[in-house]
């Protein structure tokens, strides 16, 4: 294996002493303050919860929803239970039961999911195979006075809109 | 002996079947439709391989070995056979997956990441056939699923003799049915569940319960007649639902069962799900009981022998009269694995030498003040009265009690049962903890 010699900074006595160093840095705060008090409406910073975010894109994992079918607005989840197969947090409880309407033959009678279980990583919905579980609902925050109401289920998680074009599930 | 399967040397015999040595030594091979209790029938071409000296492949399940033979499974060439083989058996399998009971422990799937990994070539609409089809016996069809292996076919046609089950149509149209007006209909239907290879033919009865991937399974007997059937029994605990069993698999046992069961064992761990909730009595109240002179003990002929001597000696320390009676069915048993004794271990009541004598058993319990069962289903819901009855129980009682202990079922207890023809056999106990205690430790305790 071969071995790069990284020359290592800090050693030498002007770097010790740390005054340059301290120095660069106040000129680039003082660079920002002055810049931020001439145009106060540059500033990124967001005062929330009294302003809004309002970058938040379809891209952005907020709290899941269920997606309905196309043909007939029907939940287009099939309980493969594949989401509950890679969530690292265990936090889907999925029942299945057997679809009786002839789209399909298999749907979920219990669809839970734990917000208060849940990290938010995505592989739910990367998991899915049918394009019914989605994280582009946009809600960054969920409130709540008991851990019960934290607990989403199906009627809920279907109820919940998109902030995406595609308000359908996509799977064919 | 000696052949050279892919450069490495493997024992067998003149004329084996080349697909058996293969599995013996537990060698990959790809193979729908050779089963081995149901033989090869050639028509998957599956288990192709390359054997030195011949022009074509051969399929292993019809090649008897010889000597010098050189075979050949992992070469580019036999690969593509195989891939192809694979791509023509998937050609019009909808790949429902997501919603297939069968994915997890499905031969294609394993075949497809193994050797296939292809795209599909085809540019028609696939063939439609029929979905969801309720054959009776709690035996679902999906014909479109179907490899056309007749594993199931060759079931009930060489094995139960009731041949209900034919492939109709040709080509793209060959389907497995029942003839119209008839359903499958016989009390081993459900083994065809197990042996096809695919999501063709699932169970109603564990339909959409569980992914297979979420069960644990453990070595066990059948305890629903005196066979002992091997069997794995699949449960599972998860975050959100208390422990359950799901199902009985057949565990392969050459001398009993075979790789079969029958449907009623198949279908009798729904009693190990009862949960029998009671207010367990003391120890002590028990030990107040015994104190009483006549008393009597049956116990049942299906626990083990661990909790058969026990008892026994249980029984002996605090001279109790100890019975046990068989459960005898008379219209159970049949000629092949059922038998009409349907106590797990009644062989092990003789060996332990417990009285199993029906009039003395009689005359003992009109004399008895105190009675105590261990679990026997005869006294479970039989009024006794102006008698004191203690029960040792795995299930539901209805009559009155003096005192009651609830214990494990044999899916938490460990054990050795004795079947009809003398074999001695081990039975393990779940993962999971159980909430009621073992026989034995009670006892253990009462000392």
């Amino acid at each position: 294996m071969g071995i790069k010699v990284v020359h290592r900074h800090g050693n030498t006595f002007k770097e010790k002493m740390y005054i340059s160093a301290i120095f660069s840095g106040m000129k680039t705060t003082l660079k920002h303050f002055s810049t931020n008090l001439k145009d106060a409406t540059q500033i990124p910073t967001v005062c929330y919860p009294d302003e809004k975010p309002t970058d938040i894109t379809p891209r952005y994992r907020g709290v899941h929803r269920l997606t309905h079918r196309k043909e007939d607005n029907s939940i287009a989840c099939v309980a493969c239970f594949m989401c509950a197969t890679a969530c690292p947090s265990n936090c889907i409880d999925i029942v299945a039961m057997a679809r009786e309407d002839g789209l399909d033959e298999k749907m979920p009678k219990v669809f839970n999911i734990d917000l208060l279980e849940c990290v938010f990583c995505g592989y739910c919905v990367e998991a899915c195979p049918c394009d019914a579980i989605r994280m582009d609902s946009g809600i960054y925050s969920v409130v709540g006075e008991t851990r019960e109401e934290f607990i989403y289920d199906k009627e809920k998680l279907l109820s919940i809109k998109g902030i995406s074009k595609e308000e359908y599930s996509l799977a064919k | 002996m000696k052949i050279l399967i892919d450069n490495a040397e493997v024992e067998c015999k003149e004329g084996d079947l080349l697909i058996e040595v293969m599995l013996k030594n537990a060698l990959e091979i790809p193979h729908f439709c050779y089963q081995e209790d149901l033989g090869a029938d050639g028509n998957c071409r599956m288990c192709m391989v390359e054997i030195k000296g011949q022009k074509r492949p051969q399929i292993a399940c019809n090649t008897f070995v010889k000597e010098n033979l050189e075979v050949s499974t992992i070469s580019e060439n036999i690969k593509e056979v195989k891939r192809s083989i694979l791509e023509l058996e998937l050609l019009n399998h909808p790949v429902d997956c997501a919603i297939c009971d069968q994915a997890g422990e499905c031969k294609l799937q394993d075949y497809y990441m193994d050797f296939g990994l292809y795209d599909s070539h085809l540019s028609t609409p696939k063939t439609k056939k029929g979905k969801h089809i309720d054959l009776g016996s709690n035996v679902m069809l999906d014909q479109e699923r179907c490899v056309l292996c007749t594993r199931c076919v060759r079931f009930t046609s060489n094995i139960t003799k009731t041949n209900e089950l034919g492939i109709i149509g040709r080509g793209d149209n060959s389907r497995v049915a029942v003839a119209p007006g008839h359903e499958l209909n016989n009390p081993y239907a459900m083994n065809v569940v197990e042996l096809c290879p695919v999501g063709a033919l699932t169970s109603k009865d564990f339909r959409f319960k569980q992914r297979v991937w979420f069960l644990d399974s453990t070595k066990s007997i059948c305890h629903g007649c005196s066979r002992g059937c091997n069997i794995y029994i699949d449960y599972n605990e998860t975050k959100y639902s208390a422990e359950k069993v799901h199902r009985f698999r057949a565990r392969r046992n050459n001398k009993i069962n075979k790789s079969f069961l029958c449907d009623y064992g198949r279908l009798s761990y729904k009693e190990l799900n009862e949960n029998f909730n009671a207010d367990v009595s003391h120890v002590k109240d028990l030990k107040e009981l015994l104190k009483d002179e006549k008393k009597l003990a049956l116990v049942s002929p299906s626990m083990s022998l661990q909790q058969l001597q026990a008892v026994k000696s249980f029984c002996k320390d605090n001279s109790v009269e100890l019975f046990s009676l068989p459960y005898i069915d008379e219209n159970f048993g049949d000629e092949w694995l059922k038998t009409n004794d349907m106590s797990a271990n009644f062989n092990g009541v003789k060996e332990l030498g417990i009285n199993y004598d029906e009039d003395e058993f009689g005359v003992s319990l009109q004399e008895a003040h105190v009675v105590i069962n261990f679990d026997h289903k005869y006294l479970k819901n039989r009024e006794l009265k102006s008698k004191k009855v203690v029960h040792f129980t795995t299930s539901h009682v209805d009559s009155d009690y003096e005192l009651i202990f609830v214990i494990a079922d044999f899916a938490h207890d460990s054990g050795t049962i004795i079947n009809c023809d003398g074999i001695r056999q081990d039975f393990y106990a779940t993962k999971y903890e159980s909430q009621n205690s073992r026989l034995v430790d009670i006892l253990e305790e009462l000392k």
